[in-house]
């Protein structure tokens, strides 16, 4: 289903014409590493393709992976979307546990494995994996005719950035075809963005019953996060199938005294994240805790470690697969030691996927990582867009729209 | 002390007496004037800050007004009524709030939980008490209370006025709080509207500040309901400055004032008193013996003027009763001089004549005889003796006559008195004693100056004789006369003999001519100065020459 259907629409897709499209955010931010929310993520995949597009993945030996790129793309372009990814600061890097080294070979690039990956295949197809050529190139974002998965049917993509009332507008007024990140209903669209709440061990275990038993995420997703949007009780999404159902509330602790500071780190550039944030400041204060805001740029969310009394909130876009899906968080939740143990206690299950949801569930108490909520990327189209699919992290595939004749 | 001098400093005081009273008395009055100006302005800046802060409450009522009436309201009324809220709910006090003005704005319903917040968002879902208390009071009354924030350091309230309205829909109700947050922008608006230094004080301090504040201030303080209160310092430094100003101004005057009194106590006293001193060297003249002085009456006026011109008078009529008496006396003196001269003249010639008489009846009777011879011989030689007599009456009547006039020069008195006593040795039971103060100068003639000190020397030597005694000669000197004084221990001069003692030809000795002391009082006289007999205790007599001292310079 998440495959590209160009052969569906062969018999009726038309060629041609320019998708305008809306995304409702402030700015663009269209970096792999940083392609977390459903806007940036959606501006990424016009100009790029996930690398699990890009590539076929081969064992020819135990212990070795092989990535040969399919025509079109450069062995290059491989290899530097994995350094990009090894050497990034924060939790994407966890994307390649198990891969110790790499090299150019005459078929492509030679993966060393140092034990089980984290569902590489399906982790290659994450954002920050990214690489060119997209399915739309250069300044105008024109259709890219050599793309490996064949020529986009639209001739291009113009992007705009609004407000969701303007977008609103635009898109009444027939200026914008498309509108991503505008609040919808929910539909059965994967739901991988997820925010969660690190919080330093040395504050346990006060703080996460203290959170626990103050911080309703179903107040948080119905007052805070744009539909569609939904609580997040475990470590994976209820997309990756994780559990839906809330954990059991803990009893509420008494209050600290004298009240503990503590501050709240956070990406400054989302609107989302500050509401939590001062959400945490309202349910935390009768707790004796005195909440401070630290906005900081993303660059610096992912890259400091927090200090003792710091609390960090990550929006995170998870892998379409639950072992990598939980490498990343764990990774997040600084368990980085944890991987390896994790990792081949899932390889060695005869249904991985399975296993990680277990495992989820397993060490949700015991990282200090607090799951609030998930998101998915609202779409509103046109009734000239057709075929609107999603790939496999929830994205719009734009390379397979085409316009309805007037 | 001068009477100028004494005048000019009468003056001065009294200028100074005035500044030391009226700058005092003045500057206090000047200050309570500007403590009362400064009250009644700062009186009349608060009954602004009160219009202002009703002018404030009004606009945040009149917002809430607006609102209440508002369809955006009923509409979100109408969904917040609905259970759960839809979504846009919300986000409706945000919306609501920044177009109206208000900066807090919160749906509450029945129970008090925030169905939107404008000013806290995350505070949806939860009770609001400070909020809902607002509901409780008086139906559209605007009150201060206390609206909880997002802080960068966590929670923070701030003191805000709010007014609660009620939305009913259907069987449900909805309370929308709202007003404005007291910030700085209000505190500035206050500050600039009174020129105070304006903080916005709760319990937790001052969370609002606006405006400057130099020097010492006045403070008033104006309650912002029960949470806050607005605390306005008034700048005193205007006040000081003007205080200074005019104390400098006054200061300035002051010292003018006195240096003006100075000025005029001078020239007022130098013009009242130039006549008066005038009198004063005049009288001095006249005292010292210079006849018909005049003084100049141009400089003075009024009872001044008057007695100038008296005094004037008075030296004339002084001066023309003197020369009568002067004329009257030479008259007198030299009648009584041609009595005594006759007297003296007389006195050979009775002799003179007995004794041509005697050789006339002799020779009548041609007897010329051993007996005539003798008798003639003994007549011509007491005849001679009587012309010679005669002859020396004549030269020393004619020494005193022509007397020549005195050729002043300066003269150092010692210098005159002891060449003159060098020459007098003790004899015959006579001594003599020197006293001799240096320095003491006079104009005088030297000659006629060692006469008068021989003839008082001889007149005391012949006052002791024949026992003897002590000749002393002193001189001195007072502030404006040198003194030359010779003493005797001798019997001292009989009480009726004093009055005429310088006359000529009065005299106590039998071979005395009567002319030294008349001769030495006349030196004087040419000297500008004055011959005097004073008694000595116990007895003897002294002669003092006064003679005008000539200064050093």
């Amino acid at each position: 289903m998440l495959a590209p259907t160009s052969a569906l629409a062969g018999g009726r897709a038309r060629f041609g014409g320019t998708l305008p499209v809306v995304l409702v955010t402030k700015k663009i931010d269209a970096r792999p590493l940083f392609a977390d929310s459903p806007t940036d993520a959606v501006a990424l995949s016009v100009t790029h393709t996930p690398l699990c597009q890009l590539v076929t993945l081969s064992a020819p030996a135990p212990g070795t992976l092989r990535l040969s790129p399919r025509s079109g793309v450069s062995t290059d372009e491989v290899a530097d979307a994995l350094t990009r990814v090894s050497q990034a600061a924060g939790p994407y890097r966890a994307l390649l546990s198990g891969v110790a080294s790499w090299k150019k070979s005459p078929g492509g690039l030679e993966l060393t494995l140092s034990g089980p990956t984290a569902d590489l295949p399906r982790a290659l197809c994450h954002p920050s994996f990214s690489a060119h050529p997209g399915p739309f190139q250069g300044a105008r974002t024109e259709a890219n005719p050599t793309h490996p998965a064949g020529r986009p049917f639209l001739d291009a993509v113009t992007l705009a950035t609004a407000d969701a009332r303007a977008a609103e507008r635009l898109f009444a007024q027939r200026k914008a075809s498309l509108v991503v990140g505008a609040p919808t209903p929910a539909d059965d669209a994967p739901q991988l963005f997820v925010t969660v709440l690190v919080f330093p061990p040395a504050l346990a275990p006060h703080l996460p019953a203290a959170l626990e038993s103050t911080v309703d995420r179903e107040d948080l997703v119905r007052f805070f996060l744009p539909p569609p949007s939904a609580p997040l009780p475990g470590l994976l999404p209820p997309s990756l199938g994780g559990s839906a159902d809330p954990p059991p509330r803990p009893a509420r602790p008494s209050p600290l005294t004298p009240a503990r500071e503590v501050a709240v780190t956070f990406d400054a550039g989302s609107d989302v994240e500050r509401a939590i944030a001062e959400r945490l400041q309202v349910k935390l204060q009768p707790l004796g805790y005195r909440v401070a805001l630290r906005p900081s740029s993303r660059e610096e969310v992912r890259a400091r470690p927090p200090a003792s009394n710091e609390l960090t909130l990550q929006s995170l876009l998870l892998p379409p697969s639950p072992p990598a899906a939980l490498a990343v968080l764990l990774e997040a939740a600084g368990q980085r030691a944890r991987l390896p143990q994790v990792l081949s206690t899932i390889a060695a299950a005869p249904e991985p996927d399975a296993r990680a949801r277990e495992l989820a569930q397993e060490l949700l108490p015991q990282v200090p990582l607090l799951p609030l909520a998930t998101r998915g990327v609202g779409v509103t189209a046109a009734r000239d867009v057709q075929h609107l699919s999603r790939d496999a992290s929830g994205l719009p595939r734009l390379d397979e729209l085409f316009l309805a004749p007037e | 002390m001068r009477l100028r001098w004494t005048l000019a400093l009468a003056f001065l005081g009294l200028a100074a007496l005035q500044v030391a009273v009226v700058v005092p008395v003045a500057l206090r009055n000047l200050s309570a004037l500007l403590i009362r100006q400064q009250e009644s302005r700062i009186a009349q800046l608060m009954v602004a800050v009160d219009a202002e802060t009703q002018r404030f409450q009004a606009d945040v009522r009149r917002a809430m007004d607006e609102l209440e009436k508002s369809q955006a309201l009923e509409d979100v009324a109408r969904d917040a009524a609905k259970s759960p809220p839809p979504p846009h709910v919300t986000t409706a006090a945000s919306q609501l709030m920044t177009p109206r003005g208000l900066d807090v704005l919160a749906l509450l319903d029945d129970e008090g939980r925030t169905l939107s917040s404008g000013h806290l968002p995350a505070r949806l879902g939860e009770p609001s008490d400070p909020l809902f208390a607002v509901t409780k009071a008086p139906a559209r009354a605007v009150v201060a209370t206390n609206v909880e924030l997002s802080g960068p350091t966590g929670l923070v309230t701030a003191p805000a006025v709010v007014t609660a309205r009620a939305v009913d829909y259907g069987d449900r109700r909805v309370w929308v709080v709202g007003g404005v947050r007291l910030t700085s922008v209000h505190a500035g608006d206050l500050s600039r509207l009174t020129g105070a230094k304006v903080d916005i004080v709760t319990d937790a301090g001052v969370v609002a500040s606006a405006g400057e504040l130099a020097g010492p201030a006045t403070l008033r303080t104006v309650p912002l309901g029960e949470v806050a209160r607005l605390e306005l310092r008034f700048s005193s430094a205007d006040l000081l400055a003007t205080r200074s100003e005019v104390l400098r101004a006054f200061l300035l005057l002051a010292a003018f004032g006195l240096l003006l009194s100075v000025t005029a106590g001078f020239w007022v006293s130098r013009r009242v008193t130039r006549p008066v001193e005038a009198l004063t060297d005049a009288a001095a003249q006249i005292a010292a013996g210079t006849p018909g002085v005049k003084v100049d009456a141009r400089g003075a006026s009024g009872e001044l003027k008057a007695l100038v011109q008296t005094f004037n008078r008075m030296t004339d009529d002084l001066k023309a009763a003197t020369d009568s008496l002067v004329a009257a006396e030479r008259v007198a003196a030299w009648e009584e001089v041609a009595r005594r001269l006759a007297h003296e003249i007389r006195n050979p010639l009775t002799p003179i004549r007995m004794s041509l008489e005697t050789l006339l009846a002799l020779s009548a009777r041609g007897q010329a005889d051993e007996k005539f011879k003798s008798l003639f011989s003994d007549s011509a030689r007491a005849v001679l003796e009587e012309v010679d007599r005669l002859k020396r009456i004549v030269d020393e009547f004619s020494h005193f006559a022509r007397l020549p006039r005195p050729q002043p020069a300066a003269l150092e008195l010692a210098q005159v008195v002891q060449p003159v006593m060098a020459l007098y040795a003790p004899h015959d039971g006579l001594t003599y004693d020197v006293q001799l103060a240096s320095g003491v100068r006079v104009m005088g003639d030297k000659d006629q100056l060692t006469q008068v000190l021989v003839n008082l020397v001889k007149n005391a030597e012949e006052a002791m004789a024949p026992a003897g005694g002590t000749v002393t000669v002193r001189v001195s000197q007072t502030d404006t006369h040198a003194l030359l004084e010779v003493s005797d221990q001798g019997p001292g001069i009989a009480s009726e003999l004093k009055a005429r003692l310088f006359e000529p030809y009065v005299t106590t000795k039998p071979d005395g001519s009567g002319l030294g002391l008349a001769i030495a009082q006349r030196i004087a006289q040419e000297h500008g100065g004055r011959l005097q007999a004073l008694d000595v205790a116990p007895k003897g007599t002294c002669f003092r020459l006064s003679l005008p001292r000539l200064s050093e310079r």
